[in-house]
C-alpha cells in the first residue's frame, strides 16, 4: 500500500548531478588520470587454458628501451586471494588456468614500448590436459583445475524445504525440462583500468574505475600482504560497472606491483580484447534443470532444481551467484514445498562473476520458462499462473526471506494493460506471440561477513549548501542523484544545494559498494539518517536564534523556521555562519548508518537474505520468421515495483538499460570458444544491441512504498533484467510453438527447432 | 602495431613507383578503416604506408547516359550513397551503399579500399557484380580493366598485381526495365556484417527471362556470382517452381563457414530462402525509367 | 620516422611530432589533453571516439594523425560556445541522455552532426544515424527523446 506523502524533491523531475560535466566531455575517467612520471603498464597472460610455466626469462623485455620494470609471480608473495574463496594470484604461481591469465606485466615509458616488451618476455611452457565443461569436470579422472577441488567442485548446495515427494504426489501435472544459459560480458564502454602509485612510506594510492572501492582495498591489502589503511583507493569516474568493476579481476593488483617495483605511478587500462579474457568477469554459465508440479487450476505445488554452475578457473562473486540462482526465485511466487541442488564446478576457462541479475537471469530463463509450459498445458493464460502464484505483503519463502511491500500482482495487471494482453491475444497474427515473465530481487544482500549497511557523512557549509561523503559506488547509473535527492528533501532544501564528493577510502567512511541494487535502499537510508543527524544540529542552532524549541522547527527550501511561522526564518547558510564563526564554534556535521534488518543465511542457506524485495513483470509480442528463424521483438512493456520513485527519469533509464542488456543475452550475445580461447572478444563479433535493435519500450512503476526504505524506497538496477530471455523465449512459443532452451536464442536454433516440429508433426 | 613511415604521393606514377620500390614492405591507404584493424591485430606489418589521400582526380563520380557510371578509386561510401545520378539511374547501387556499416564509416572507407580488400563479408561488391561493374586497374606494367567478378580470388586476395593500383569502377549504363533487389540478412544485430547477402538485377521480356544477375557475398572464399543459379532463370518464363529450382541451385555454388552470424549449413539455407525472396523481391520493383 | 603533425582542433593549431601510427584518437587524449573523446573499442565498432573531420562524422580510432595533418577536427569540448552549452548538450542533460557519459561525447557529436543535415530526423533515421554509437547503460530510450528535443529547440532558435 501507498502510503501518502508529499516531497518536495523526492520524485520530482530532478536532473543528474553530473550531467554537465558529461556532455562537455570534462568528466575524468581513469583513462584520463596521468600523474607525474607515469609509466604505462601491459599484461603478458596465457596463451594456454591449462599449463604449467616451467621458467620465465624477462631479460630481454627488461633491455628493450623504454621498458622499467617487468615483475612475474616472483616480485608478488604468491597469496591467492578472492570474494569468496582465495583462489587466484595477482600473477600466476607455477601454472596458469585459462587463456588470458595474467602470468608477467611490464611497465614502459609509453604504449608502445610496454607492447613491444611482451614479445620479449620468453616462457617455457608444459600444457596439461584441460577440462572445459563443467559435467565432464565433475566426472572422476578429469583434469584438477585446482588440485586440492575433488571432482572441480567448489562447492555444493543441497537444500530442501518442505516435503517434496509428497508434493510431487499431490501434483496434477509435472513439467520437467532442463535449460542452458550462456556466458554474457558486461560491455561498459569504458574498460577497466586502474592507476597505482606507491610511496616509500608503505602506502600504495590506486586511482580505480570501480563499483566497490572498500571492498577492492580489503581484497588487494589481502593479495599484496599489507593492511587496508596501507591502500588507498580513489574512484575516479566509472564508464558503466553492471557488476564487472567489482574488483574480481587483477587490473589494479598488477598495476601496484608494477609501481612499487618501479618507484614510480603505472596505469594499466584494459583493451576491449582483454577485458574479454580476464577483466569484467562474465555472468556465470548454467545449465538448469526444472521438475516442477501444477494443481489443475494453475497453483504451483513444487519445485525442484538441480544447477550445475561453471565457475570458470576462479571463483570471484560464483558462489553467491549460485545460490541466488538455486534459491531466489522461491520470494517471487507463493512456494511451500522445494528443493534445490546445486554444483559449483571449475573448469579452464574465463572465470566468471558479478553480472546485473547475479543468478536470476539464468534462473528465470529457466523455471519462467518452466511455469509457460504448465500453463500451455493446462490451457491456463500464463498471465493468470502469474496472477494466482504471485507473493504478496507478508509471504515468508521457504528459505526465509521475510516480503514486506510487494506490488507483483499490480505490476502483472500493468503489464496486462500495457501490453492490452486479452486483446492482443485475440487478434493474433499467424507468426507472432506474446510472452510474460515476472521476477524478484533484493535490495542488497547481508553475505559479506553479518553486514548489509552503509555508511554516509554530511557536512553544511558556511554558505548552506550540503555536502555529502560518500563511498558507495557511483558507477554511471545516477546514484548520487539518488543520494542527493535524499539528502536534500530530509533536509528540506533544494537539490541544487547539495553536493556528494567521489569516494575515496581515506575520506569516506566504511561502504560496501554497488552491488545487489542495494545503493537506493541501503546507502539511501544511511544517507537520510546522516542528513536526519545534522539536520538536528542545525536545528538546535536555529532553535536559539529562533528562541524556539528544536522539536518545532521545519525546514523548507533552505530556510528554517518554527512551524506555522514561516516569515521569521533563517536560511540555512545563516545558521550554519552562526554556529561556526564564535567562540568555541564547530562544523556541522554528522555521519549517518543503516544496516539492513537481515539475516545472514545459516549453513542450510536458510535467512531473510536482504531487508526490501522488489518485484517486476514483463511482456513481449514477438514475430518469428518461420523460413529464417529470425525473431524480431515488436513491443516491450515492463512493470517495476520499486517502491517510491526517488529519480523518476534515472528509475526509467535503470530499467531500459537492463532490459535491452536482457534482450542482448536472450538474442544476440555469446562468446564462441574453442578449447577454452575465445574466438570473438571484440565489439564486431559479440553483439550488444545498438539503437537499431531496440525495440519500442513502454514501461510504468508500480504504486508501492517500502516501509523500510527511504521515502519508502527500494532497489531497482537488476530487476529490469533478470526475467527479460524468459519473456522473449515464451513469447517465441506463443508466436510458433517452439521452445528454446539454449541462450542466446540464434536463428538458427528456431530455425532448426521449427524443422524438427515439423517432423514431428508428419510422423504423427 | 608495429612501426612504419607513412607518404602521400601527389600523383598515381608517383605512387605506383612508390609501391613498386617497397614492393612487400608497403600498403596503400585509402580511407583507411579496414587496414587499421588489420595493423593493430598485427595481421600487416608493412614498413611503409603510402597514402592515396593528396591523388589528385580520384574521388570523382560521374554519370553519362552513354558511358554509364565511373568512380574514381577514392569515392567514399557515403558520397556514392548520396550522389543523385546512382540514386536516380543505379538504385541498387544507392539502397546497397546505404546498408554498409554506419555513416561515419561510409565517410571515411572508399570504394576502392573496400574492393582491394577482398573482404567476402561487405556488401558494394555483390550489387556491382550485379550491375556488371569492371574495375581498371593501373601498374607497371600498364593499364588494364578487369570485370569485377574476376578481380576477387580468395579470402582477402584479390587479382591485383605487384605495383598495382586499382583507379576506377566502371558500372555500364543502367539497361531499359532492369529490375533489381539486395537483401542484406541480419538476424543478430543491424550493425552486423551481412550473414547473407544478395544482389539480384533482371530483366524481363513479357513473361521470359531476359537477363539475370545473381551476386551473393559473405557465404564463401569471395564475393561471388552463382553462374548456374542464373542458367536456370535465363531465358526461361519466369514461375515460382523456377526461382524455386535457382535458389536451390545457388546453395550448391556457395561455400559458407561457420562463424559467429552461424553455421555454414544455416547459410547455404538461408541462401536458398533469400535468393527466393531477392528474386520474389526485384519482380515487385517497377523498372526504371 | 616521426613525422610533424598540424591539426586545427575546435579553431586551435595543435602541432606535435607524432609516429605515423599514432592513432587520432590517442593524438587527441595524449597530444593535445582533449580527453573528452573516448575510447571504447578501438575498432570502429562503439563510437565513443566520434569527432567530426572538415565537417564529416568520423571514429577517430580507425584514421592515424597523420592522416588528418592539416585538417579540421572538432570535438566534444569545441561545442559549447561563451561557457553556454550548445543546444544538443543541453538536450542530453534535460532528456537524460546519458548515464555513466562514457559514449555521451560521441553521441553528441553524431547527433550534431546529423542535425546539421537533417533538422527534422524520424525516429528510423535516428536510429540509422546513431547506431554506430553503443550504449550500454540506456537502452537508448532518453538519447531518442534527448535528439528529438535537440531538433526541437535548434528550430525554435531558428524561427
Amino acid at each position: 500500500m501507498a502510503k501518502a506523502e508529499s516531497f518536495s524533491v523526492v520524485g520530482q523531475r530532478i536532473q543528474r548531478v553530473e550531467g554537465y560535466e558529461k556532455v562537455t566531455g570534462e568528466t575524468r575517467y581513469i583513462a584520463d588520470i596521468v600523474l607525474p612520471k607515469m609509466l604505462i603498464g601491459r599484461i603478458l597472460r596465457s596463451p594456454f587454458a591449462h599449463a604449467k610455466i616451467l621458467h620465465i626469462d624477462t631479460s630481454r623485455a627488461e633491455k628493450l628501451r623504454g621498458v622499467r620494470t617487468v615483475v612475474t609471480a616472483e616480485d608478488t608473495i604468491k597469496k591467492p586471494w578472492g570474494a569468496f574463496f582465495a583462489d587466484q594470484y595477482p600473477l600466476s604461481v607455477g601454472k596458469v588456468r585459462y587463456v588470458g591469465e595474467e602470468v608477467a606485466a611490464v611497465a614502459a615509458v609509453d604504449r608502445d614500448a610496454a607492447e613491444e616488451a611482451l614479445d620479449l618476455i620468453d616462457i617455457e611452457w608444459e600444457e596439461l590436459p584441460a577440462v572445459f565443461d563443467a559435467e565432464e569436470a565433475m566426472q572422476q579422472g578429469a583434469p584438477l583445475v585446482h588440485e586440492d577441488k575433488e571432482r572441480n567442485i567448489a562447492m555444493t548446495i543441497d537444500v530442501e524445504r518442505g516435503d517434496i515427494q509428497k508434493a510431487f504426489a499431490e501434483s496434477d501435472l509435472i513439467v520437467e525440462d532442463t535449460f542452458e544459459s550462456t556466458p554474457q560480458w558486461h560491455c561498459a564502454i569504458e574498460t577497466i583500468g586502474s592507476v597505482a602509485e606507491y610511496s616509500p612510506n608503505g602506502k600504495y594510492t590506486i586511482y580505480m574505475n570501480t563499483q566497490t572501492l572498500f571492498s577492492a582495498r580489503g581484497r588487494i591489502a589481502a593479495a599484496l600482504g599489507v593492511r587496508e589503511t596501507d591502500i588507498r583507493i580513489i574512484q575516479s569516474a566509472v564508464g558503466g560497472g553492471f557488476g564487472g568493476k567489482s574488483c574480481d579481476d587483477n587490473n589494479a593488483l598488477v598495476a601496484a606491483i608494477l609501481a612499487r617495483k618501479a618507484g614510480r605511478p603505472v596505469k594499466i587500462i584494459n583493451t576491449r580484447e582483454e577485458e574479454f579474457l580476464a577483466g569484467s568477469r562474465p555472468r556465470v554459465f548454467m545449465k538448469i534443470y526444472v521438475k516442477m508440479g501444477f494443481k489443475k487450476d494453475g497453483r504451483i505445488r513444487a519445485k525442484q532444481t538441480r544447477v550445475i554452475a561453471d565457475n570458470g578457473a576462479y571463483s570471484a562473486k560464483a558462489p553467491a551467484i549460485t545460490g541466488v540462482a538455486a534459491l531466489r526465485h522461491d520470494t517471487c511466487y507463493r512456494y511451500s514445498d522445494v528443493k534445490t541442488q546445486a554444483y559449483l564446478v571449475y573448469t579452464n576457462k574465463i572465470p566468471t562473476g558479478a553480472f546485473r541479475g547475479f543468478g536470476n537471469p539464468s534462473a528465470e530463463w529457466a523455471v519462467e520458462q518452466t511455469i509457460d509450459e504448465a500453463a500451455h498445458e493446462l490451457g491456463i493464460d500464463p498471465l493468470e499462473i502469474a496472477r494466482m502464484n504471485a507473493a504478496e505483503p507478508g509471504y515468508v519463502s521457504p528459505h526465509g526471506n521475510r516480503v514486506i511491500s510487494c506490488e507483483l500482482k499490480q505490476c502483472i495487471d500493468l503489464t496486462e494493460k500495457m501490453m492490452d494482453w486479452k486483446s492482443t491475444q485475440a487478434n493474433k497474427k499467424p507468426n507472432t506471440g506474446l510472452g510474460l515473465a515476472c521476477t524478484v530481487h533484493v535490495s542488497g544482500k547481508r553475505h559479506f561477513g553479518d553486514y548489509d549497511g552503509s555508511s554516509a557523512t554530511i557536512k553544511i557549509n558556511e554558505d548552506g549548501k550540503a555536502l555529502i561523503l560518500s563511498g558507495e559506488g557511483e558507477a554511471g547509473q545516477g546514484c548520487y542523484t539518488t543520494m542527493c535527492a535524499i539528502a536534500a528533501e530530509e533536509l528540506g532544501i533544494p537539490i541544487e544545494d547539495v553536493e556528494i564528493s567521489r569516494a575515496d577510502t581515506d575520506l569516506t567512511t566504511f561502504c560496501l559498494g554497488a552491488f545487489a541494487s542495494r545503493l537506493t535502499y541501503i546507502s539511501g537510508n544511511a544517507v537520510r539518517d546522516a542528513a536526519s543527524n545534522v539536520k538536528r544540529q542545525l536545528f538546535e542552532q536555529a532553535a536559539e536564534m529562533l528562541e524556539a524549541n528544536p522539536e518545532d522547527l521545519v525546514s523548507r527550501d533552505g530556510r528554517i523556521f518554527v512551524k506555522g511561522a514561516e516569515q521569521k526564518a533563517f536560511t540555512v547558510a545563516d545558521v550554519a555562519r552562526a554556529r561556526l564563526f564564535r567562540n568555541g564554534g564547530a562544523p556541522i556535521v554528522a555521519s549517518g548508518k543503516f544496516d539492513a534488518d537481515s539475516v545472514l543465511q545459516d549453513s542450510t542457506r536458510y535467512g531473510n537474505e536482504s531487508g526490501a524485495y522488489n518485484y517486476g513483470c514483463q511482456a513481449a509480442e514477438v514475430d518469428v520468421d518461420r523460413e529464417t528463424g529470425r525473431v524480431k521483438i515488436l513491443r516491450y512493456v515492463c512493470a517495476s515495483d520499486c517502491g517510491t520513485v526517488i529519480y523518476p527519469v534515472g528509475a526509467e533509464g535503470q530499467v531500459e538499460g537492463a532490459v535491452a542488456q536482457g534482450i542482448g543475452y536472450a538474442l544476440t550475445e555469446g562468446l564462441r570458444m574453442e578449447d577454452g580461447r575465445p574466438l570473438n572478444p571484440n565489439f564486431s563479433d559479440y553483439r550488444i544491441p545498438s539503437m537499431r535493435d531496440m525495440p519500442p519500450l513502454k514501461h510504468a512503476f508500480a504504486d508501492s512504498y517500502e516501509p523500510t526504505g527511504p521515502f519508502g524506497a527500494k532497489g531497482l538496477g537488476e530487476l529490469g533484467m533478470d526475467p527479460t530471455a524468459a519473456v522473449i523465449g515464451n513469447a517465441i512459443f506463443d508466436a510458433v510453438g517452439v521452445r528454446i532452451k539454449t541462450l542466446p536464442i540464434t536463428p538458427e536454433k528456431v530455425l532448426k527447432a521449427l524443422k524438427e516440429k515439423e517432423k514431428e508433426k508428419k510422423g504423427k | 602495431m608495429v612501426k612504419f613511415d607513412y607518404v602521400e604521393p601527389e600523383s598515381l606514377p608517383e605512387a605506383c613507383a612508390l609501391l613498386q620500390r617497397h614492393g612487400e614492405d608497403a600498403k596503400l591507404i585509402a580511407g583507411g578503416t579496414a587496414l587499421l584493424i588489420w595493423l593493430r591485430l598485427n595481421l600487416l606489418t608493412p614498413r611503409v604506408l603510402i597514402s592515396l589521400a593528396n591523388i589528385p582526380e580520384f574521388d570523382y563520380i560521374r554519370f553519362d547516359s552513354k558511358d554509364g557510371l565511373r568512380i574514381g578509386a577514392g569515392a567514399r561510401h557515403r558520397d556514392i550513397e548520396l550522389d543523385p545520378a546512382v540514386r536516380a539511374h543505379y538504385p541498387l547501387l544507392h539502397e546497397t551503399f546505404k546498408k554498409v556499416a554506419q555513416p561515419r564509416i561510409r565517410n571515411m572507407a572508399t570504394l576502392g579500399g573496400n574492393l582491394c580488400q577482398g573482404d567476402p563479408l561487405t556488401d558494394p561488391g555483390a550489387s556491382l557484380i550485379a550491375l556488371d561493374a569492371a574495375v581498371a586497374l593501373s601498374g607497371p606494367s600498364g593499364n588494364r580493366v578487369l570485370p569485377l567478378e574476376q578481380f576477387f580470388i580468395d579470402y582477402y586476395q584479390t587479382d591485383l598485381r605487384a605495383g598495382e593500383i586499382l583507379t576506377e569502377i566502371h558500372v555500364p549504363p543502367p539497361v531499359d526495365g532492369s529490375r533489381w533487389s539486395h537483401i542484406k540478412f541480419l538476424p543478430r544485430s543491424q550493425e552486423d556484417f551481412a550473414t547473407v547477402g544478395v544482389a539480384l538485377t533482371l530483366r524481363l521480356k513479357g513473361e521470359r527471362c531476359e537477363d539475370i544477375r545473381l551476386a551473393l557475398n559473405s557465404v564463401g572464399p569471395t564475393i561471388l556470382r552463382a553462374r548456374r543459379a542464373e542458367e536456370i532463370l535465363r531465358g526461361q518464363p519466369v514461375s515460382e517452381r523456377l526461382i524455386g529450382a535457382m535458389a536451390e541451385a545457388a546453395t550448391e555454388e556457395v561455400d559458407p563457414i561457420d562463424d559467429n552470424r552461424g553455421s555454414a549449413e544455416y547459410k547455404r539455407e538461408m541462401v536458398k530462402v533469400l535468393v527466393r525472396r531477392a528474386a520474389q523481391a526485384a519482380l515487385q520493383t517497377s523498372a526504371p525509367a | 620516422m616521426k613525422q610533424t603533425v598540424r591539426l586545427n582542433i575546435n579553431e586551435q593549431w595543435y602541432q606535435e611530432e607524432v609516429e605515423p601510427r599514432l592513432l587520432l584518437s590517442f593524438f587527441l587524449r595524449e597530444q593535445a589533453g582533449l580527453t573528452g573523446t573516448h575510447v571504447g573499442c578501438v575498432i570502429g565498432e562503439c563510437g565513443a571516439c566520434t569527432v567530426i573531420l572538415d565537417g564529416r562524422l568520423v571514429k577517430s580510432c580507425l584514421l592515424f594523425a597523420v592522416q588528418a595533418d592539416g585538417r579540421s577536427i572538432l570535438t566534444i569540448e569545441g561545442l559549447a560556445k561563451d561557457g553556454k552549452l550548445h543546444a544538443v548538450q543541453e538536450a542530453f542533460v534535460q532528456q537524460y541522455g546519458l548515464q555513466c557519459g562514457y559514449c555521451t561525447p560521441g553521441m553528441i557529436l553524431a547527433t550534431y552532426y546529423l542535425l546539421r543535415r537533417n533538422p527534422n530526423p524520424t525516429e528510423e533515421q535516428i536510429r540509422e544515424a546513431l547506431g554506430g554509437n553503443l550504449c550500454m547503460c540506456t537502452g537508448y530510450v532518453h538519447i531518442i527523446e534527448a535528439v528529438n528535443a535537440a531538433a526541437k529547440e535548434l528550430k525554435n532558435r531558428q524561427d
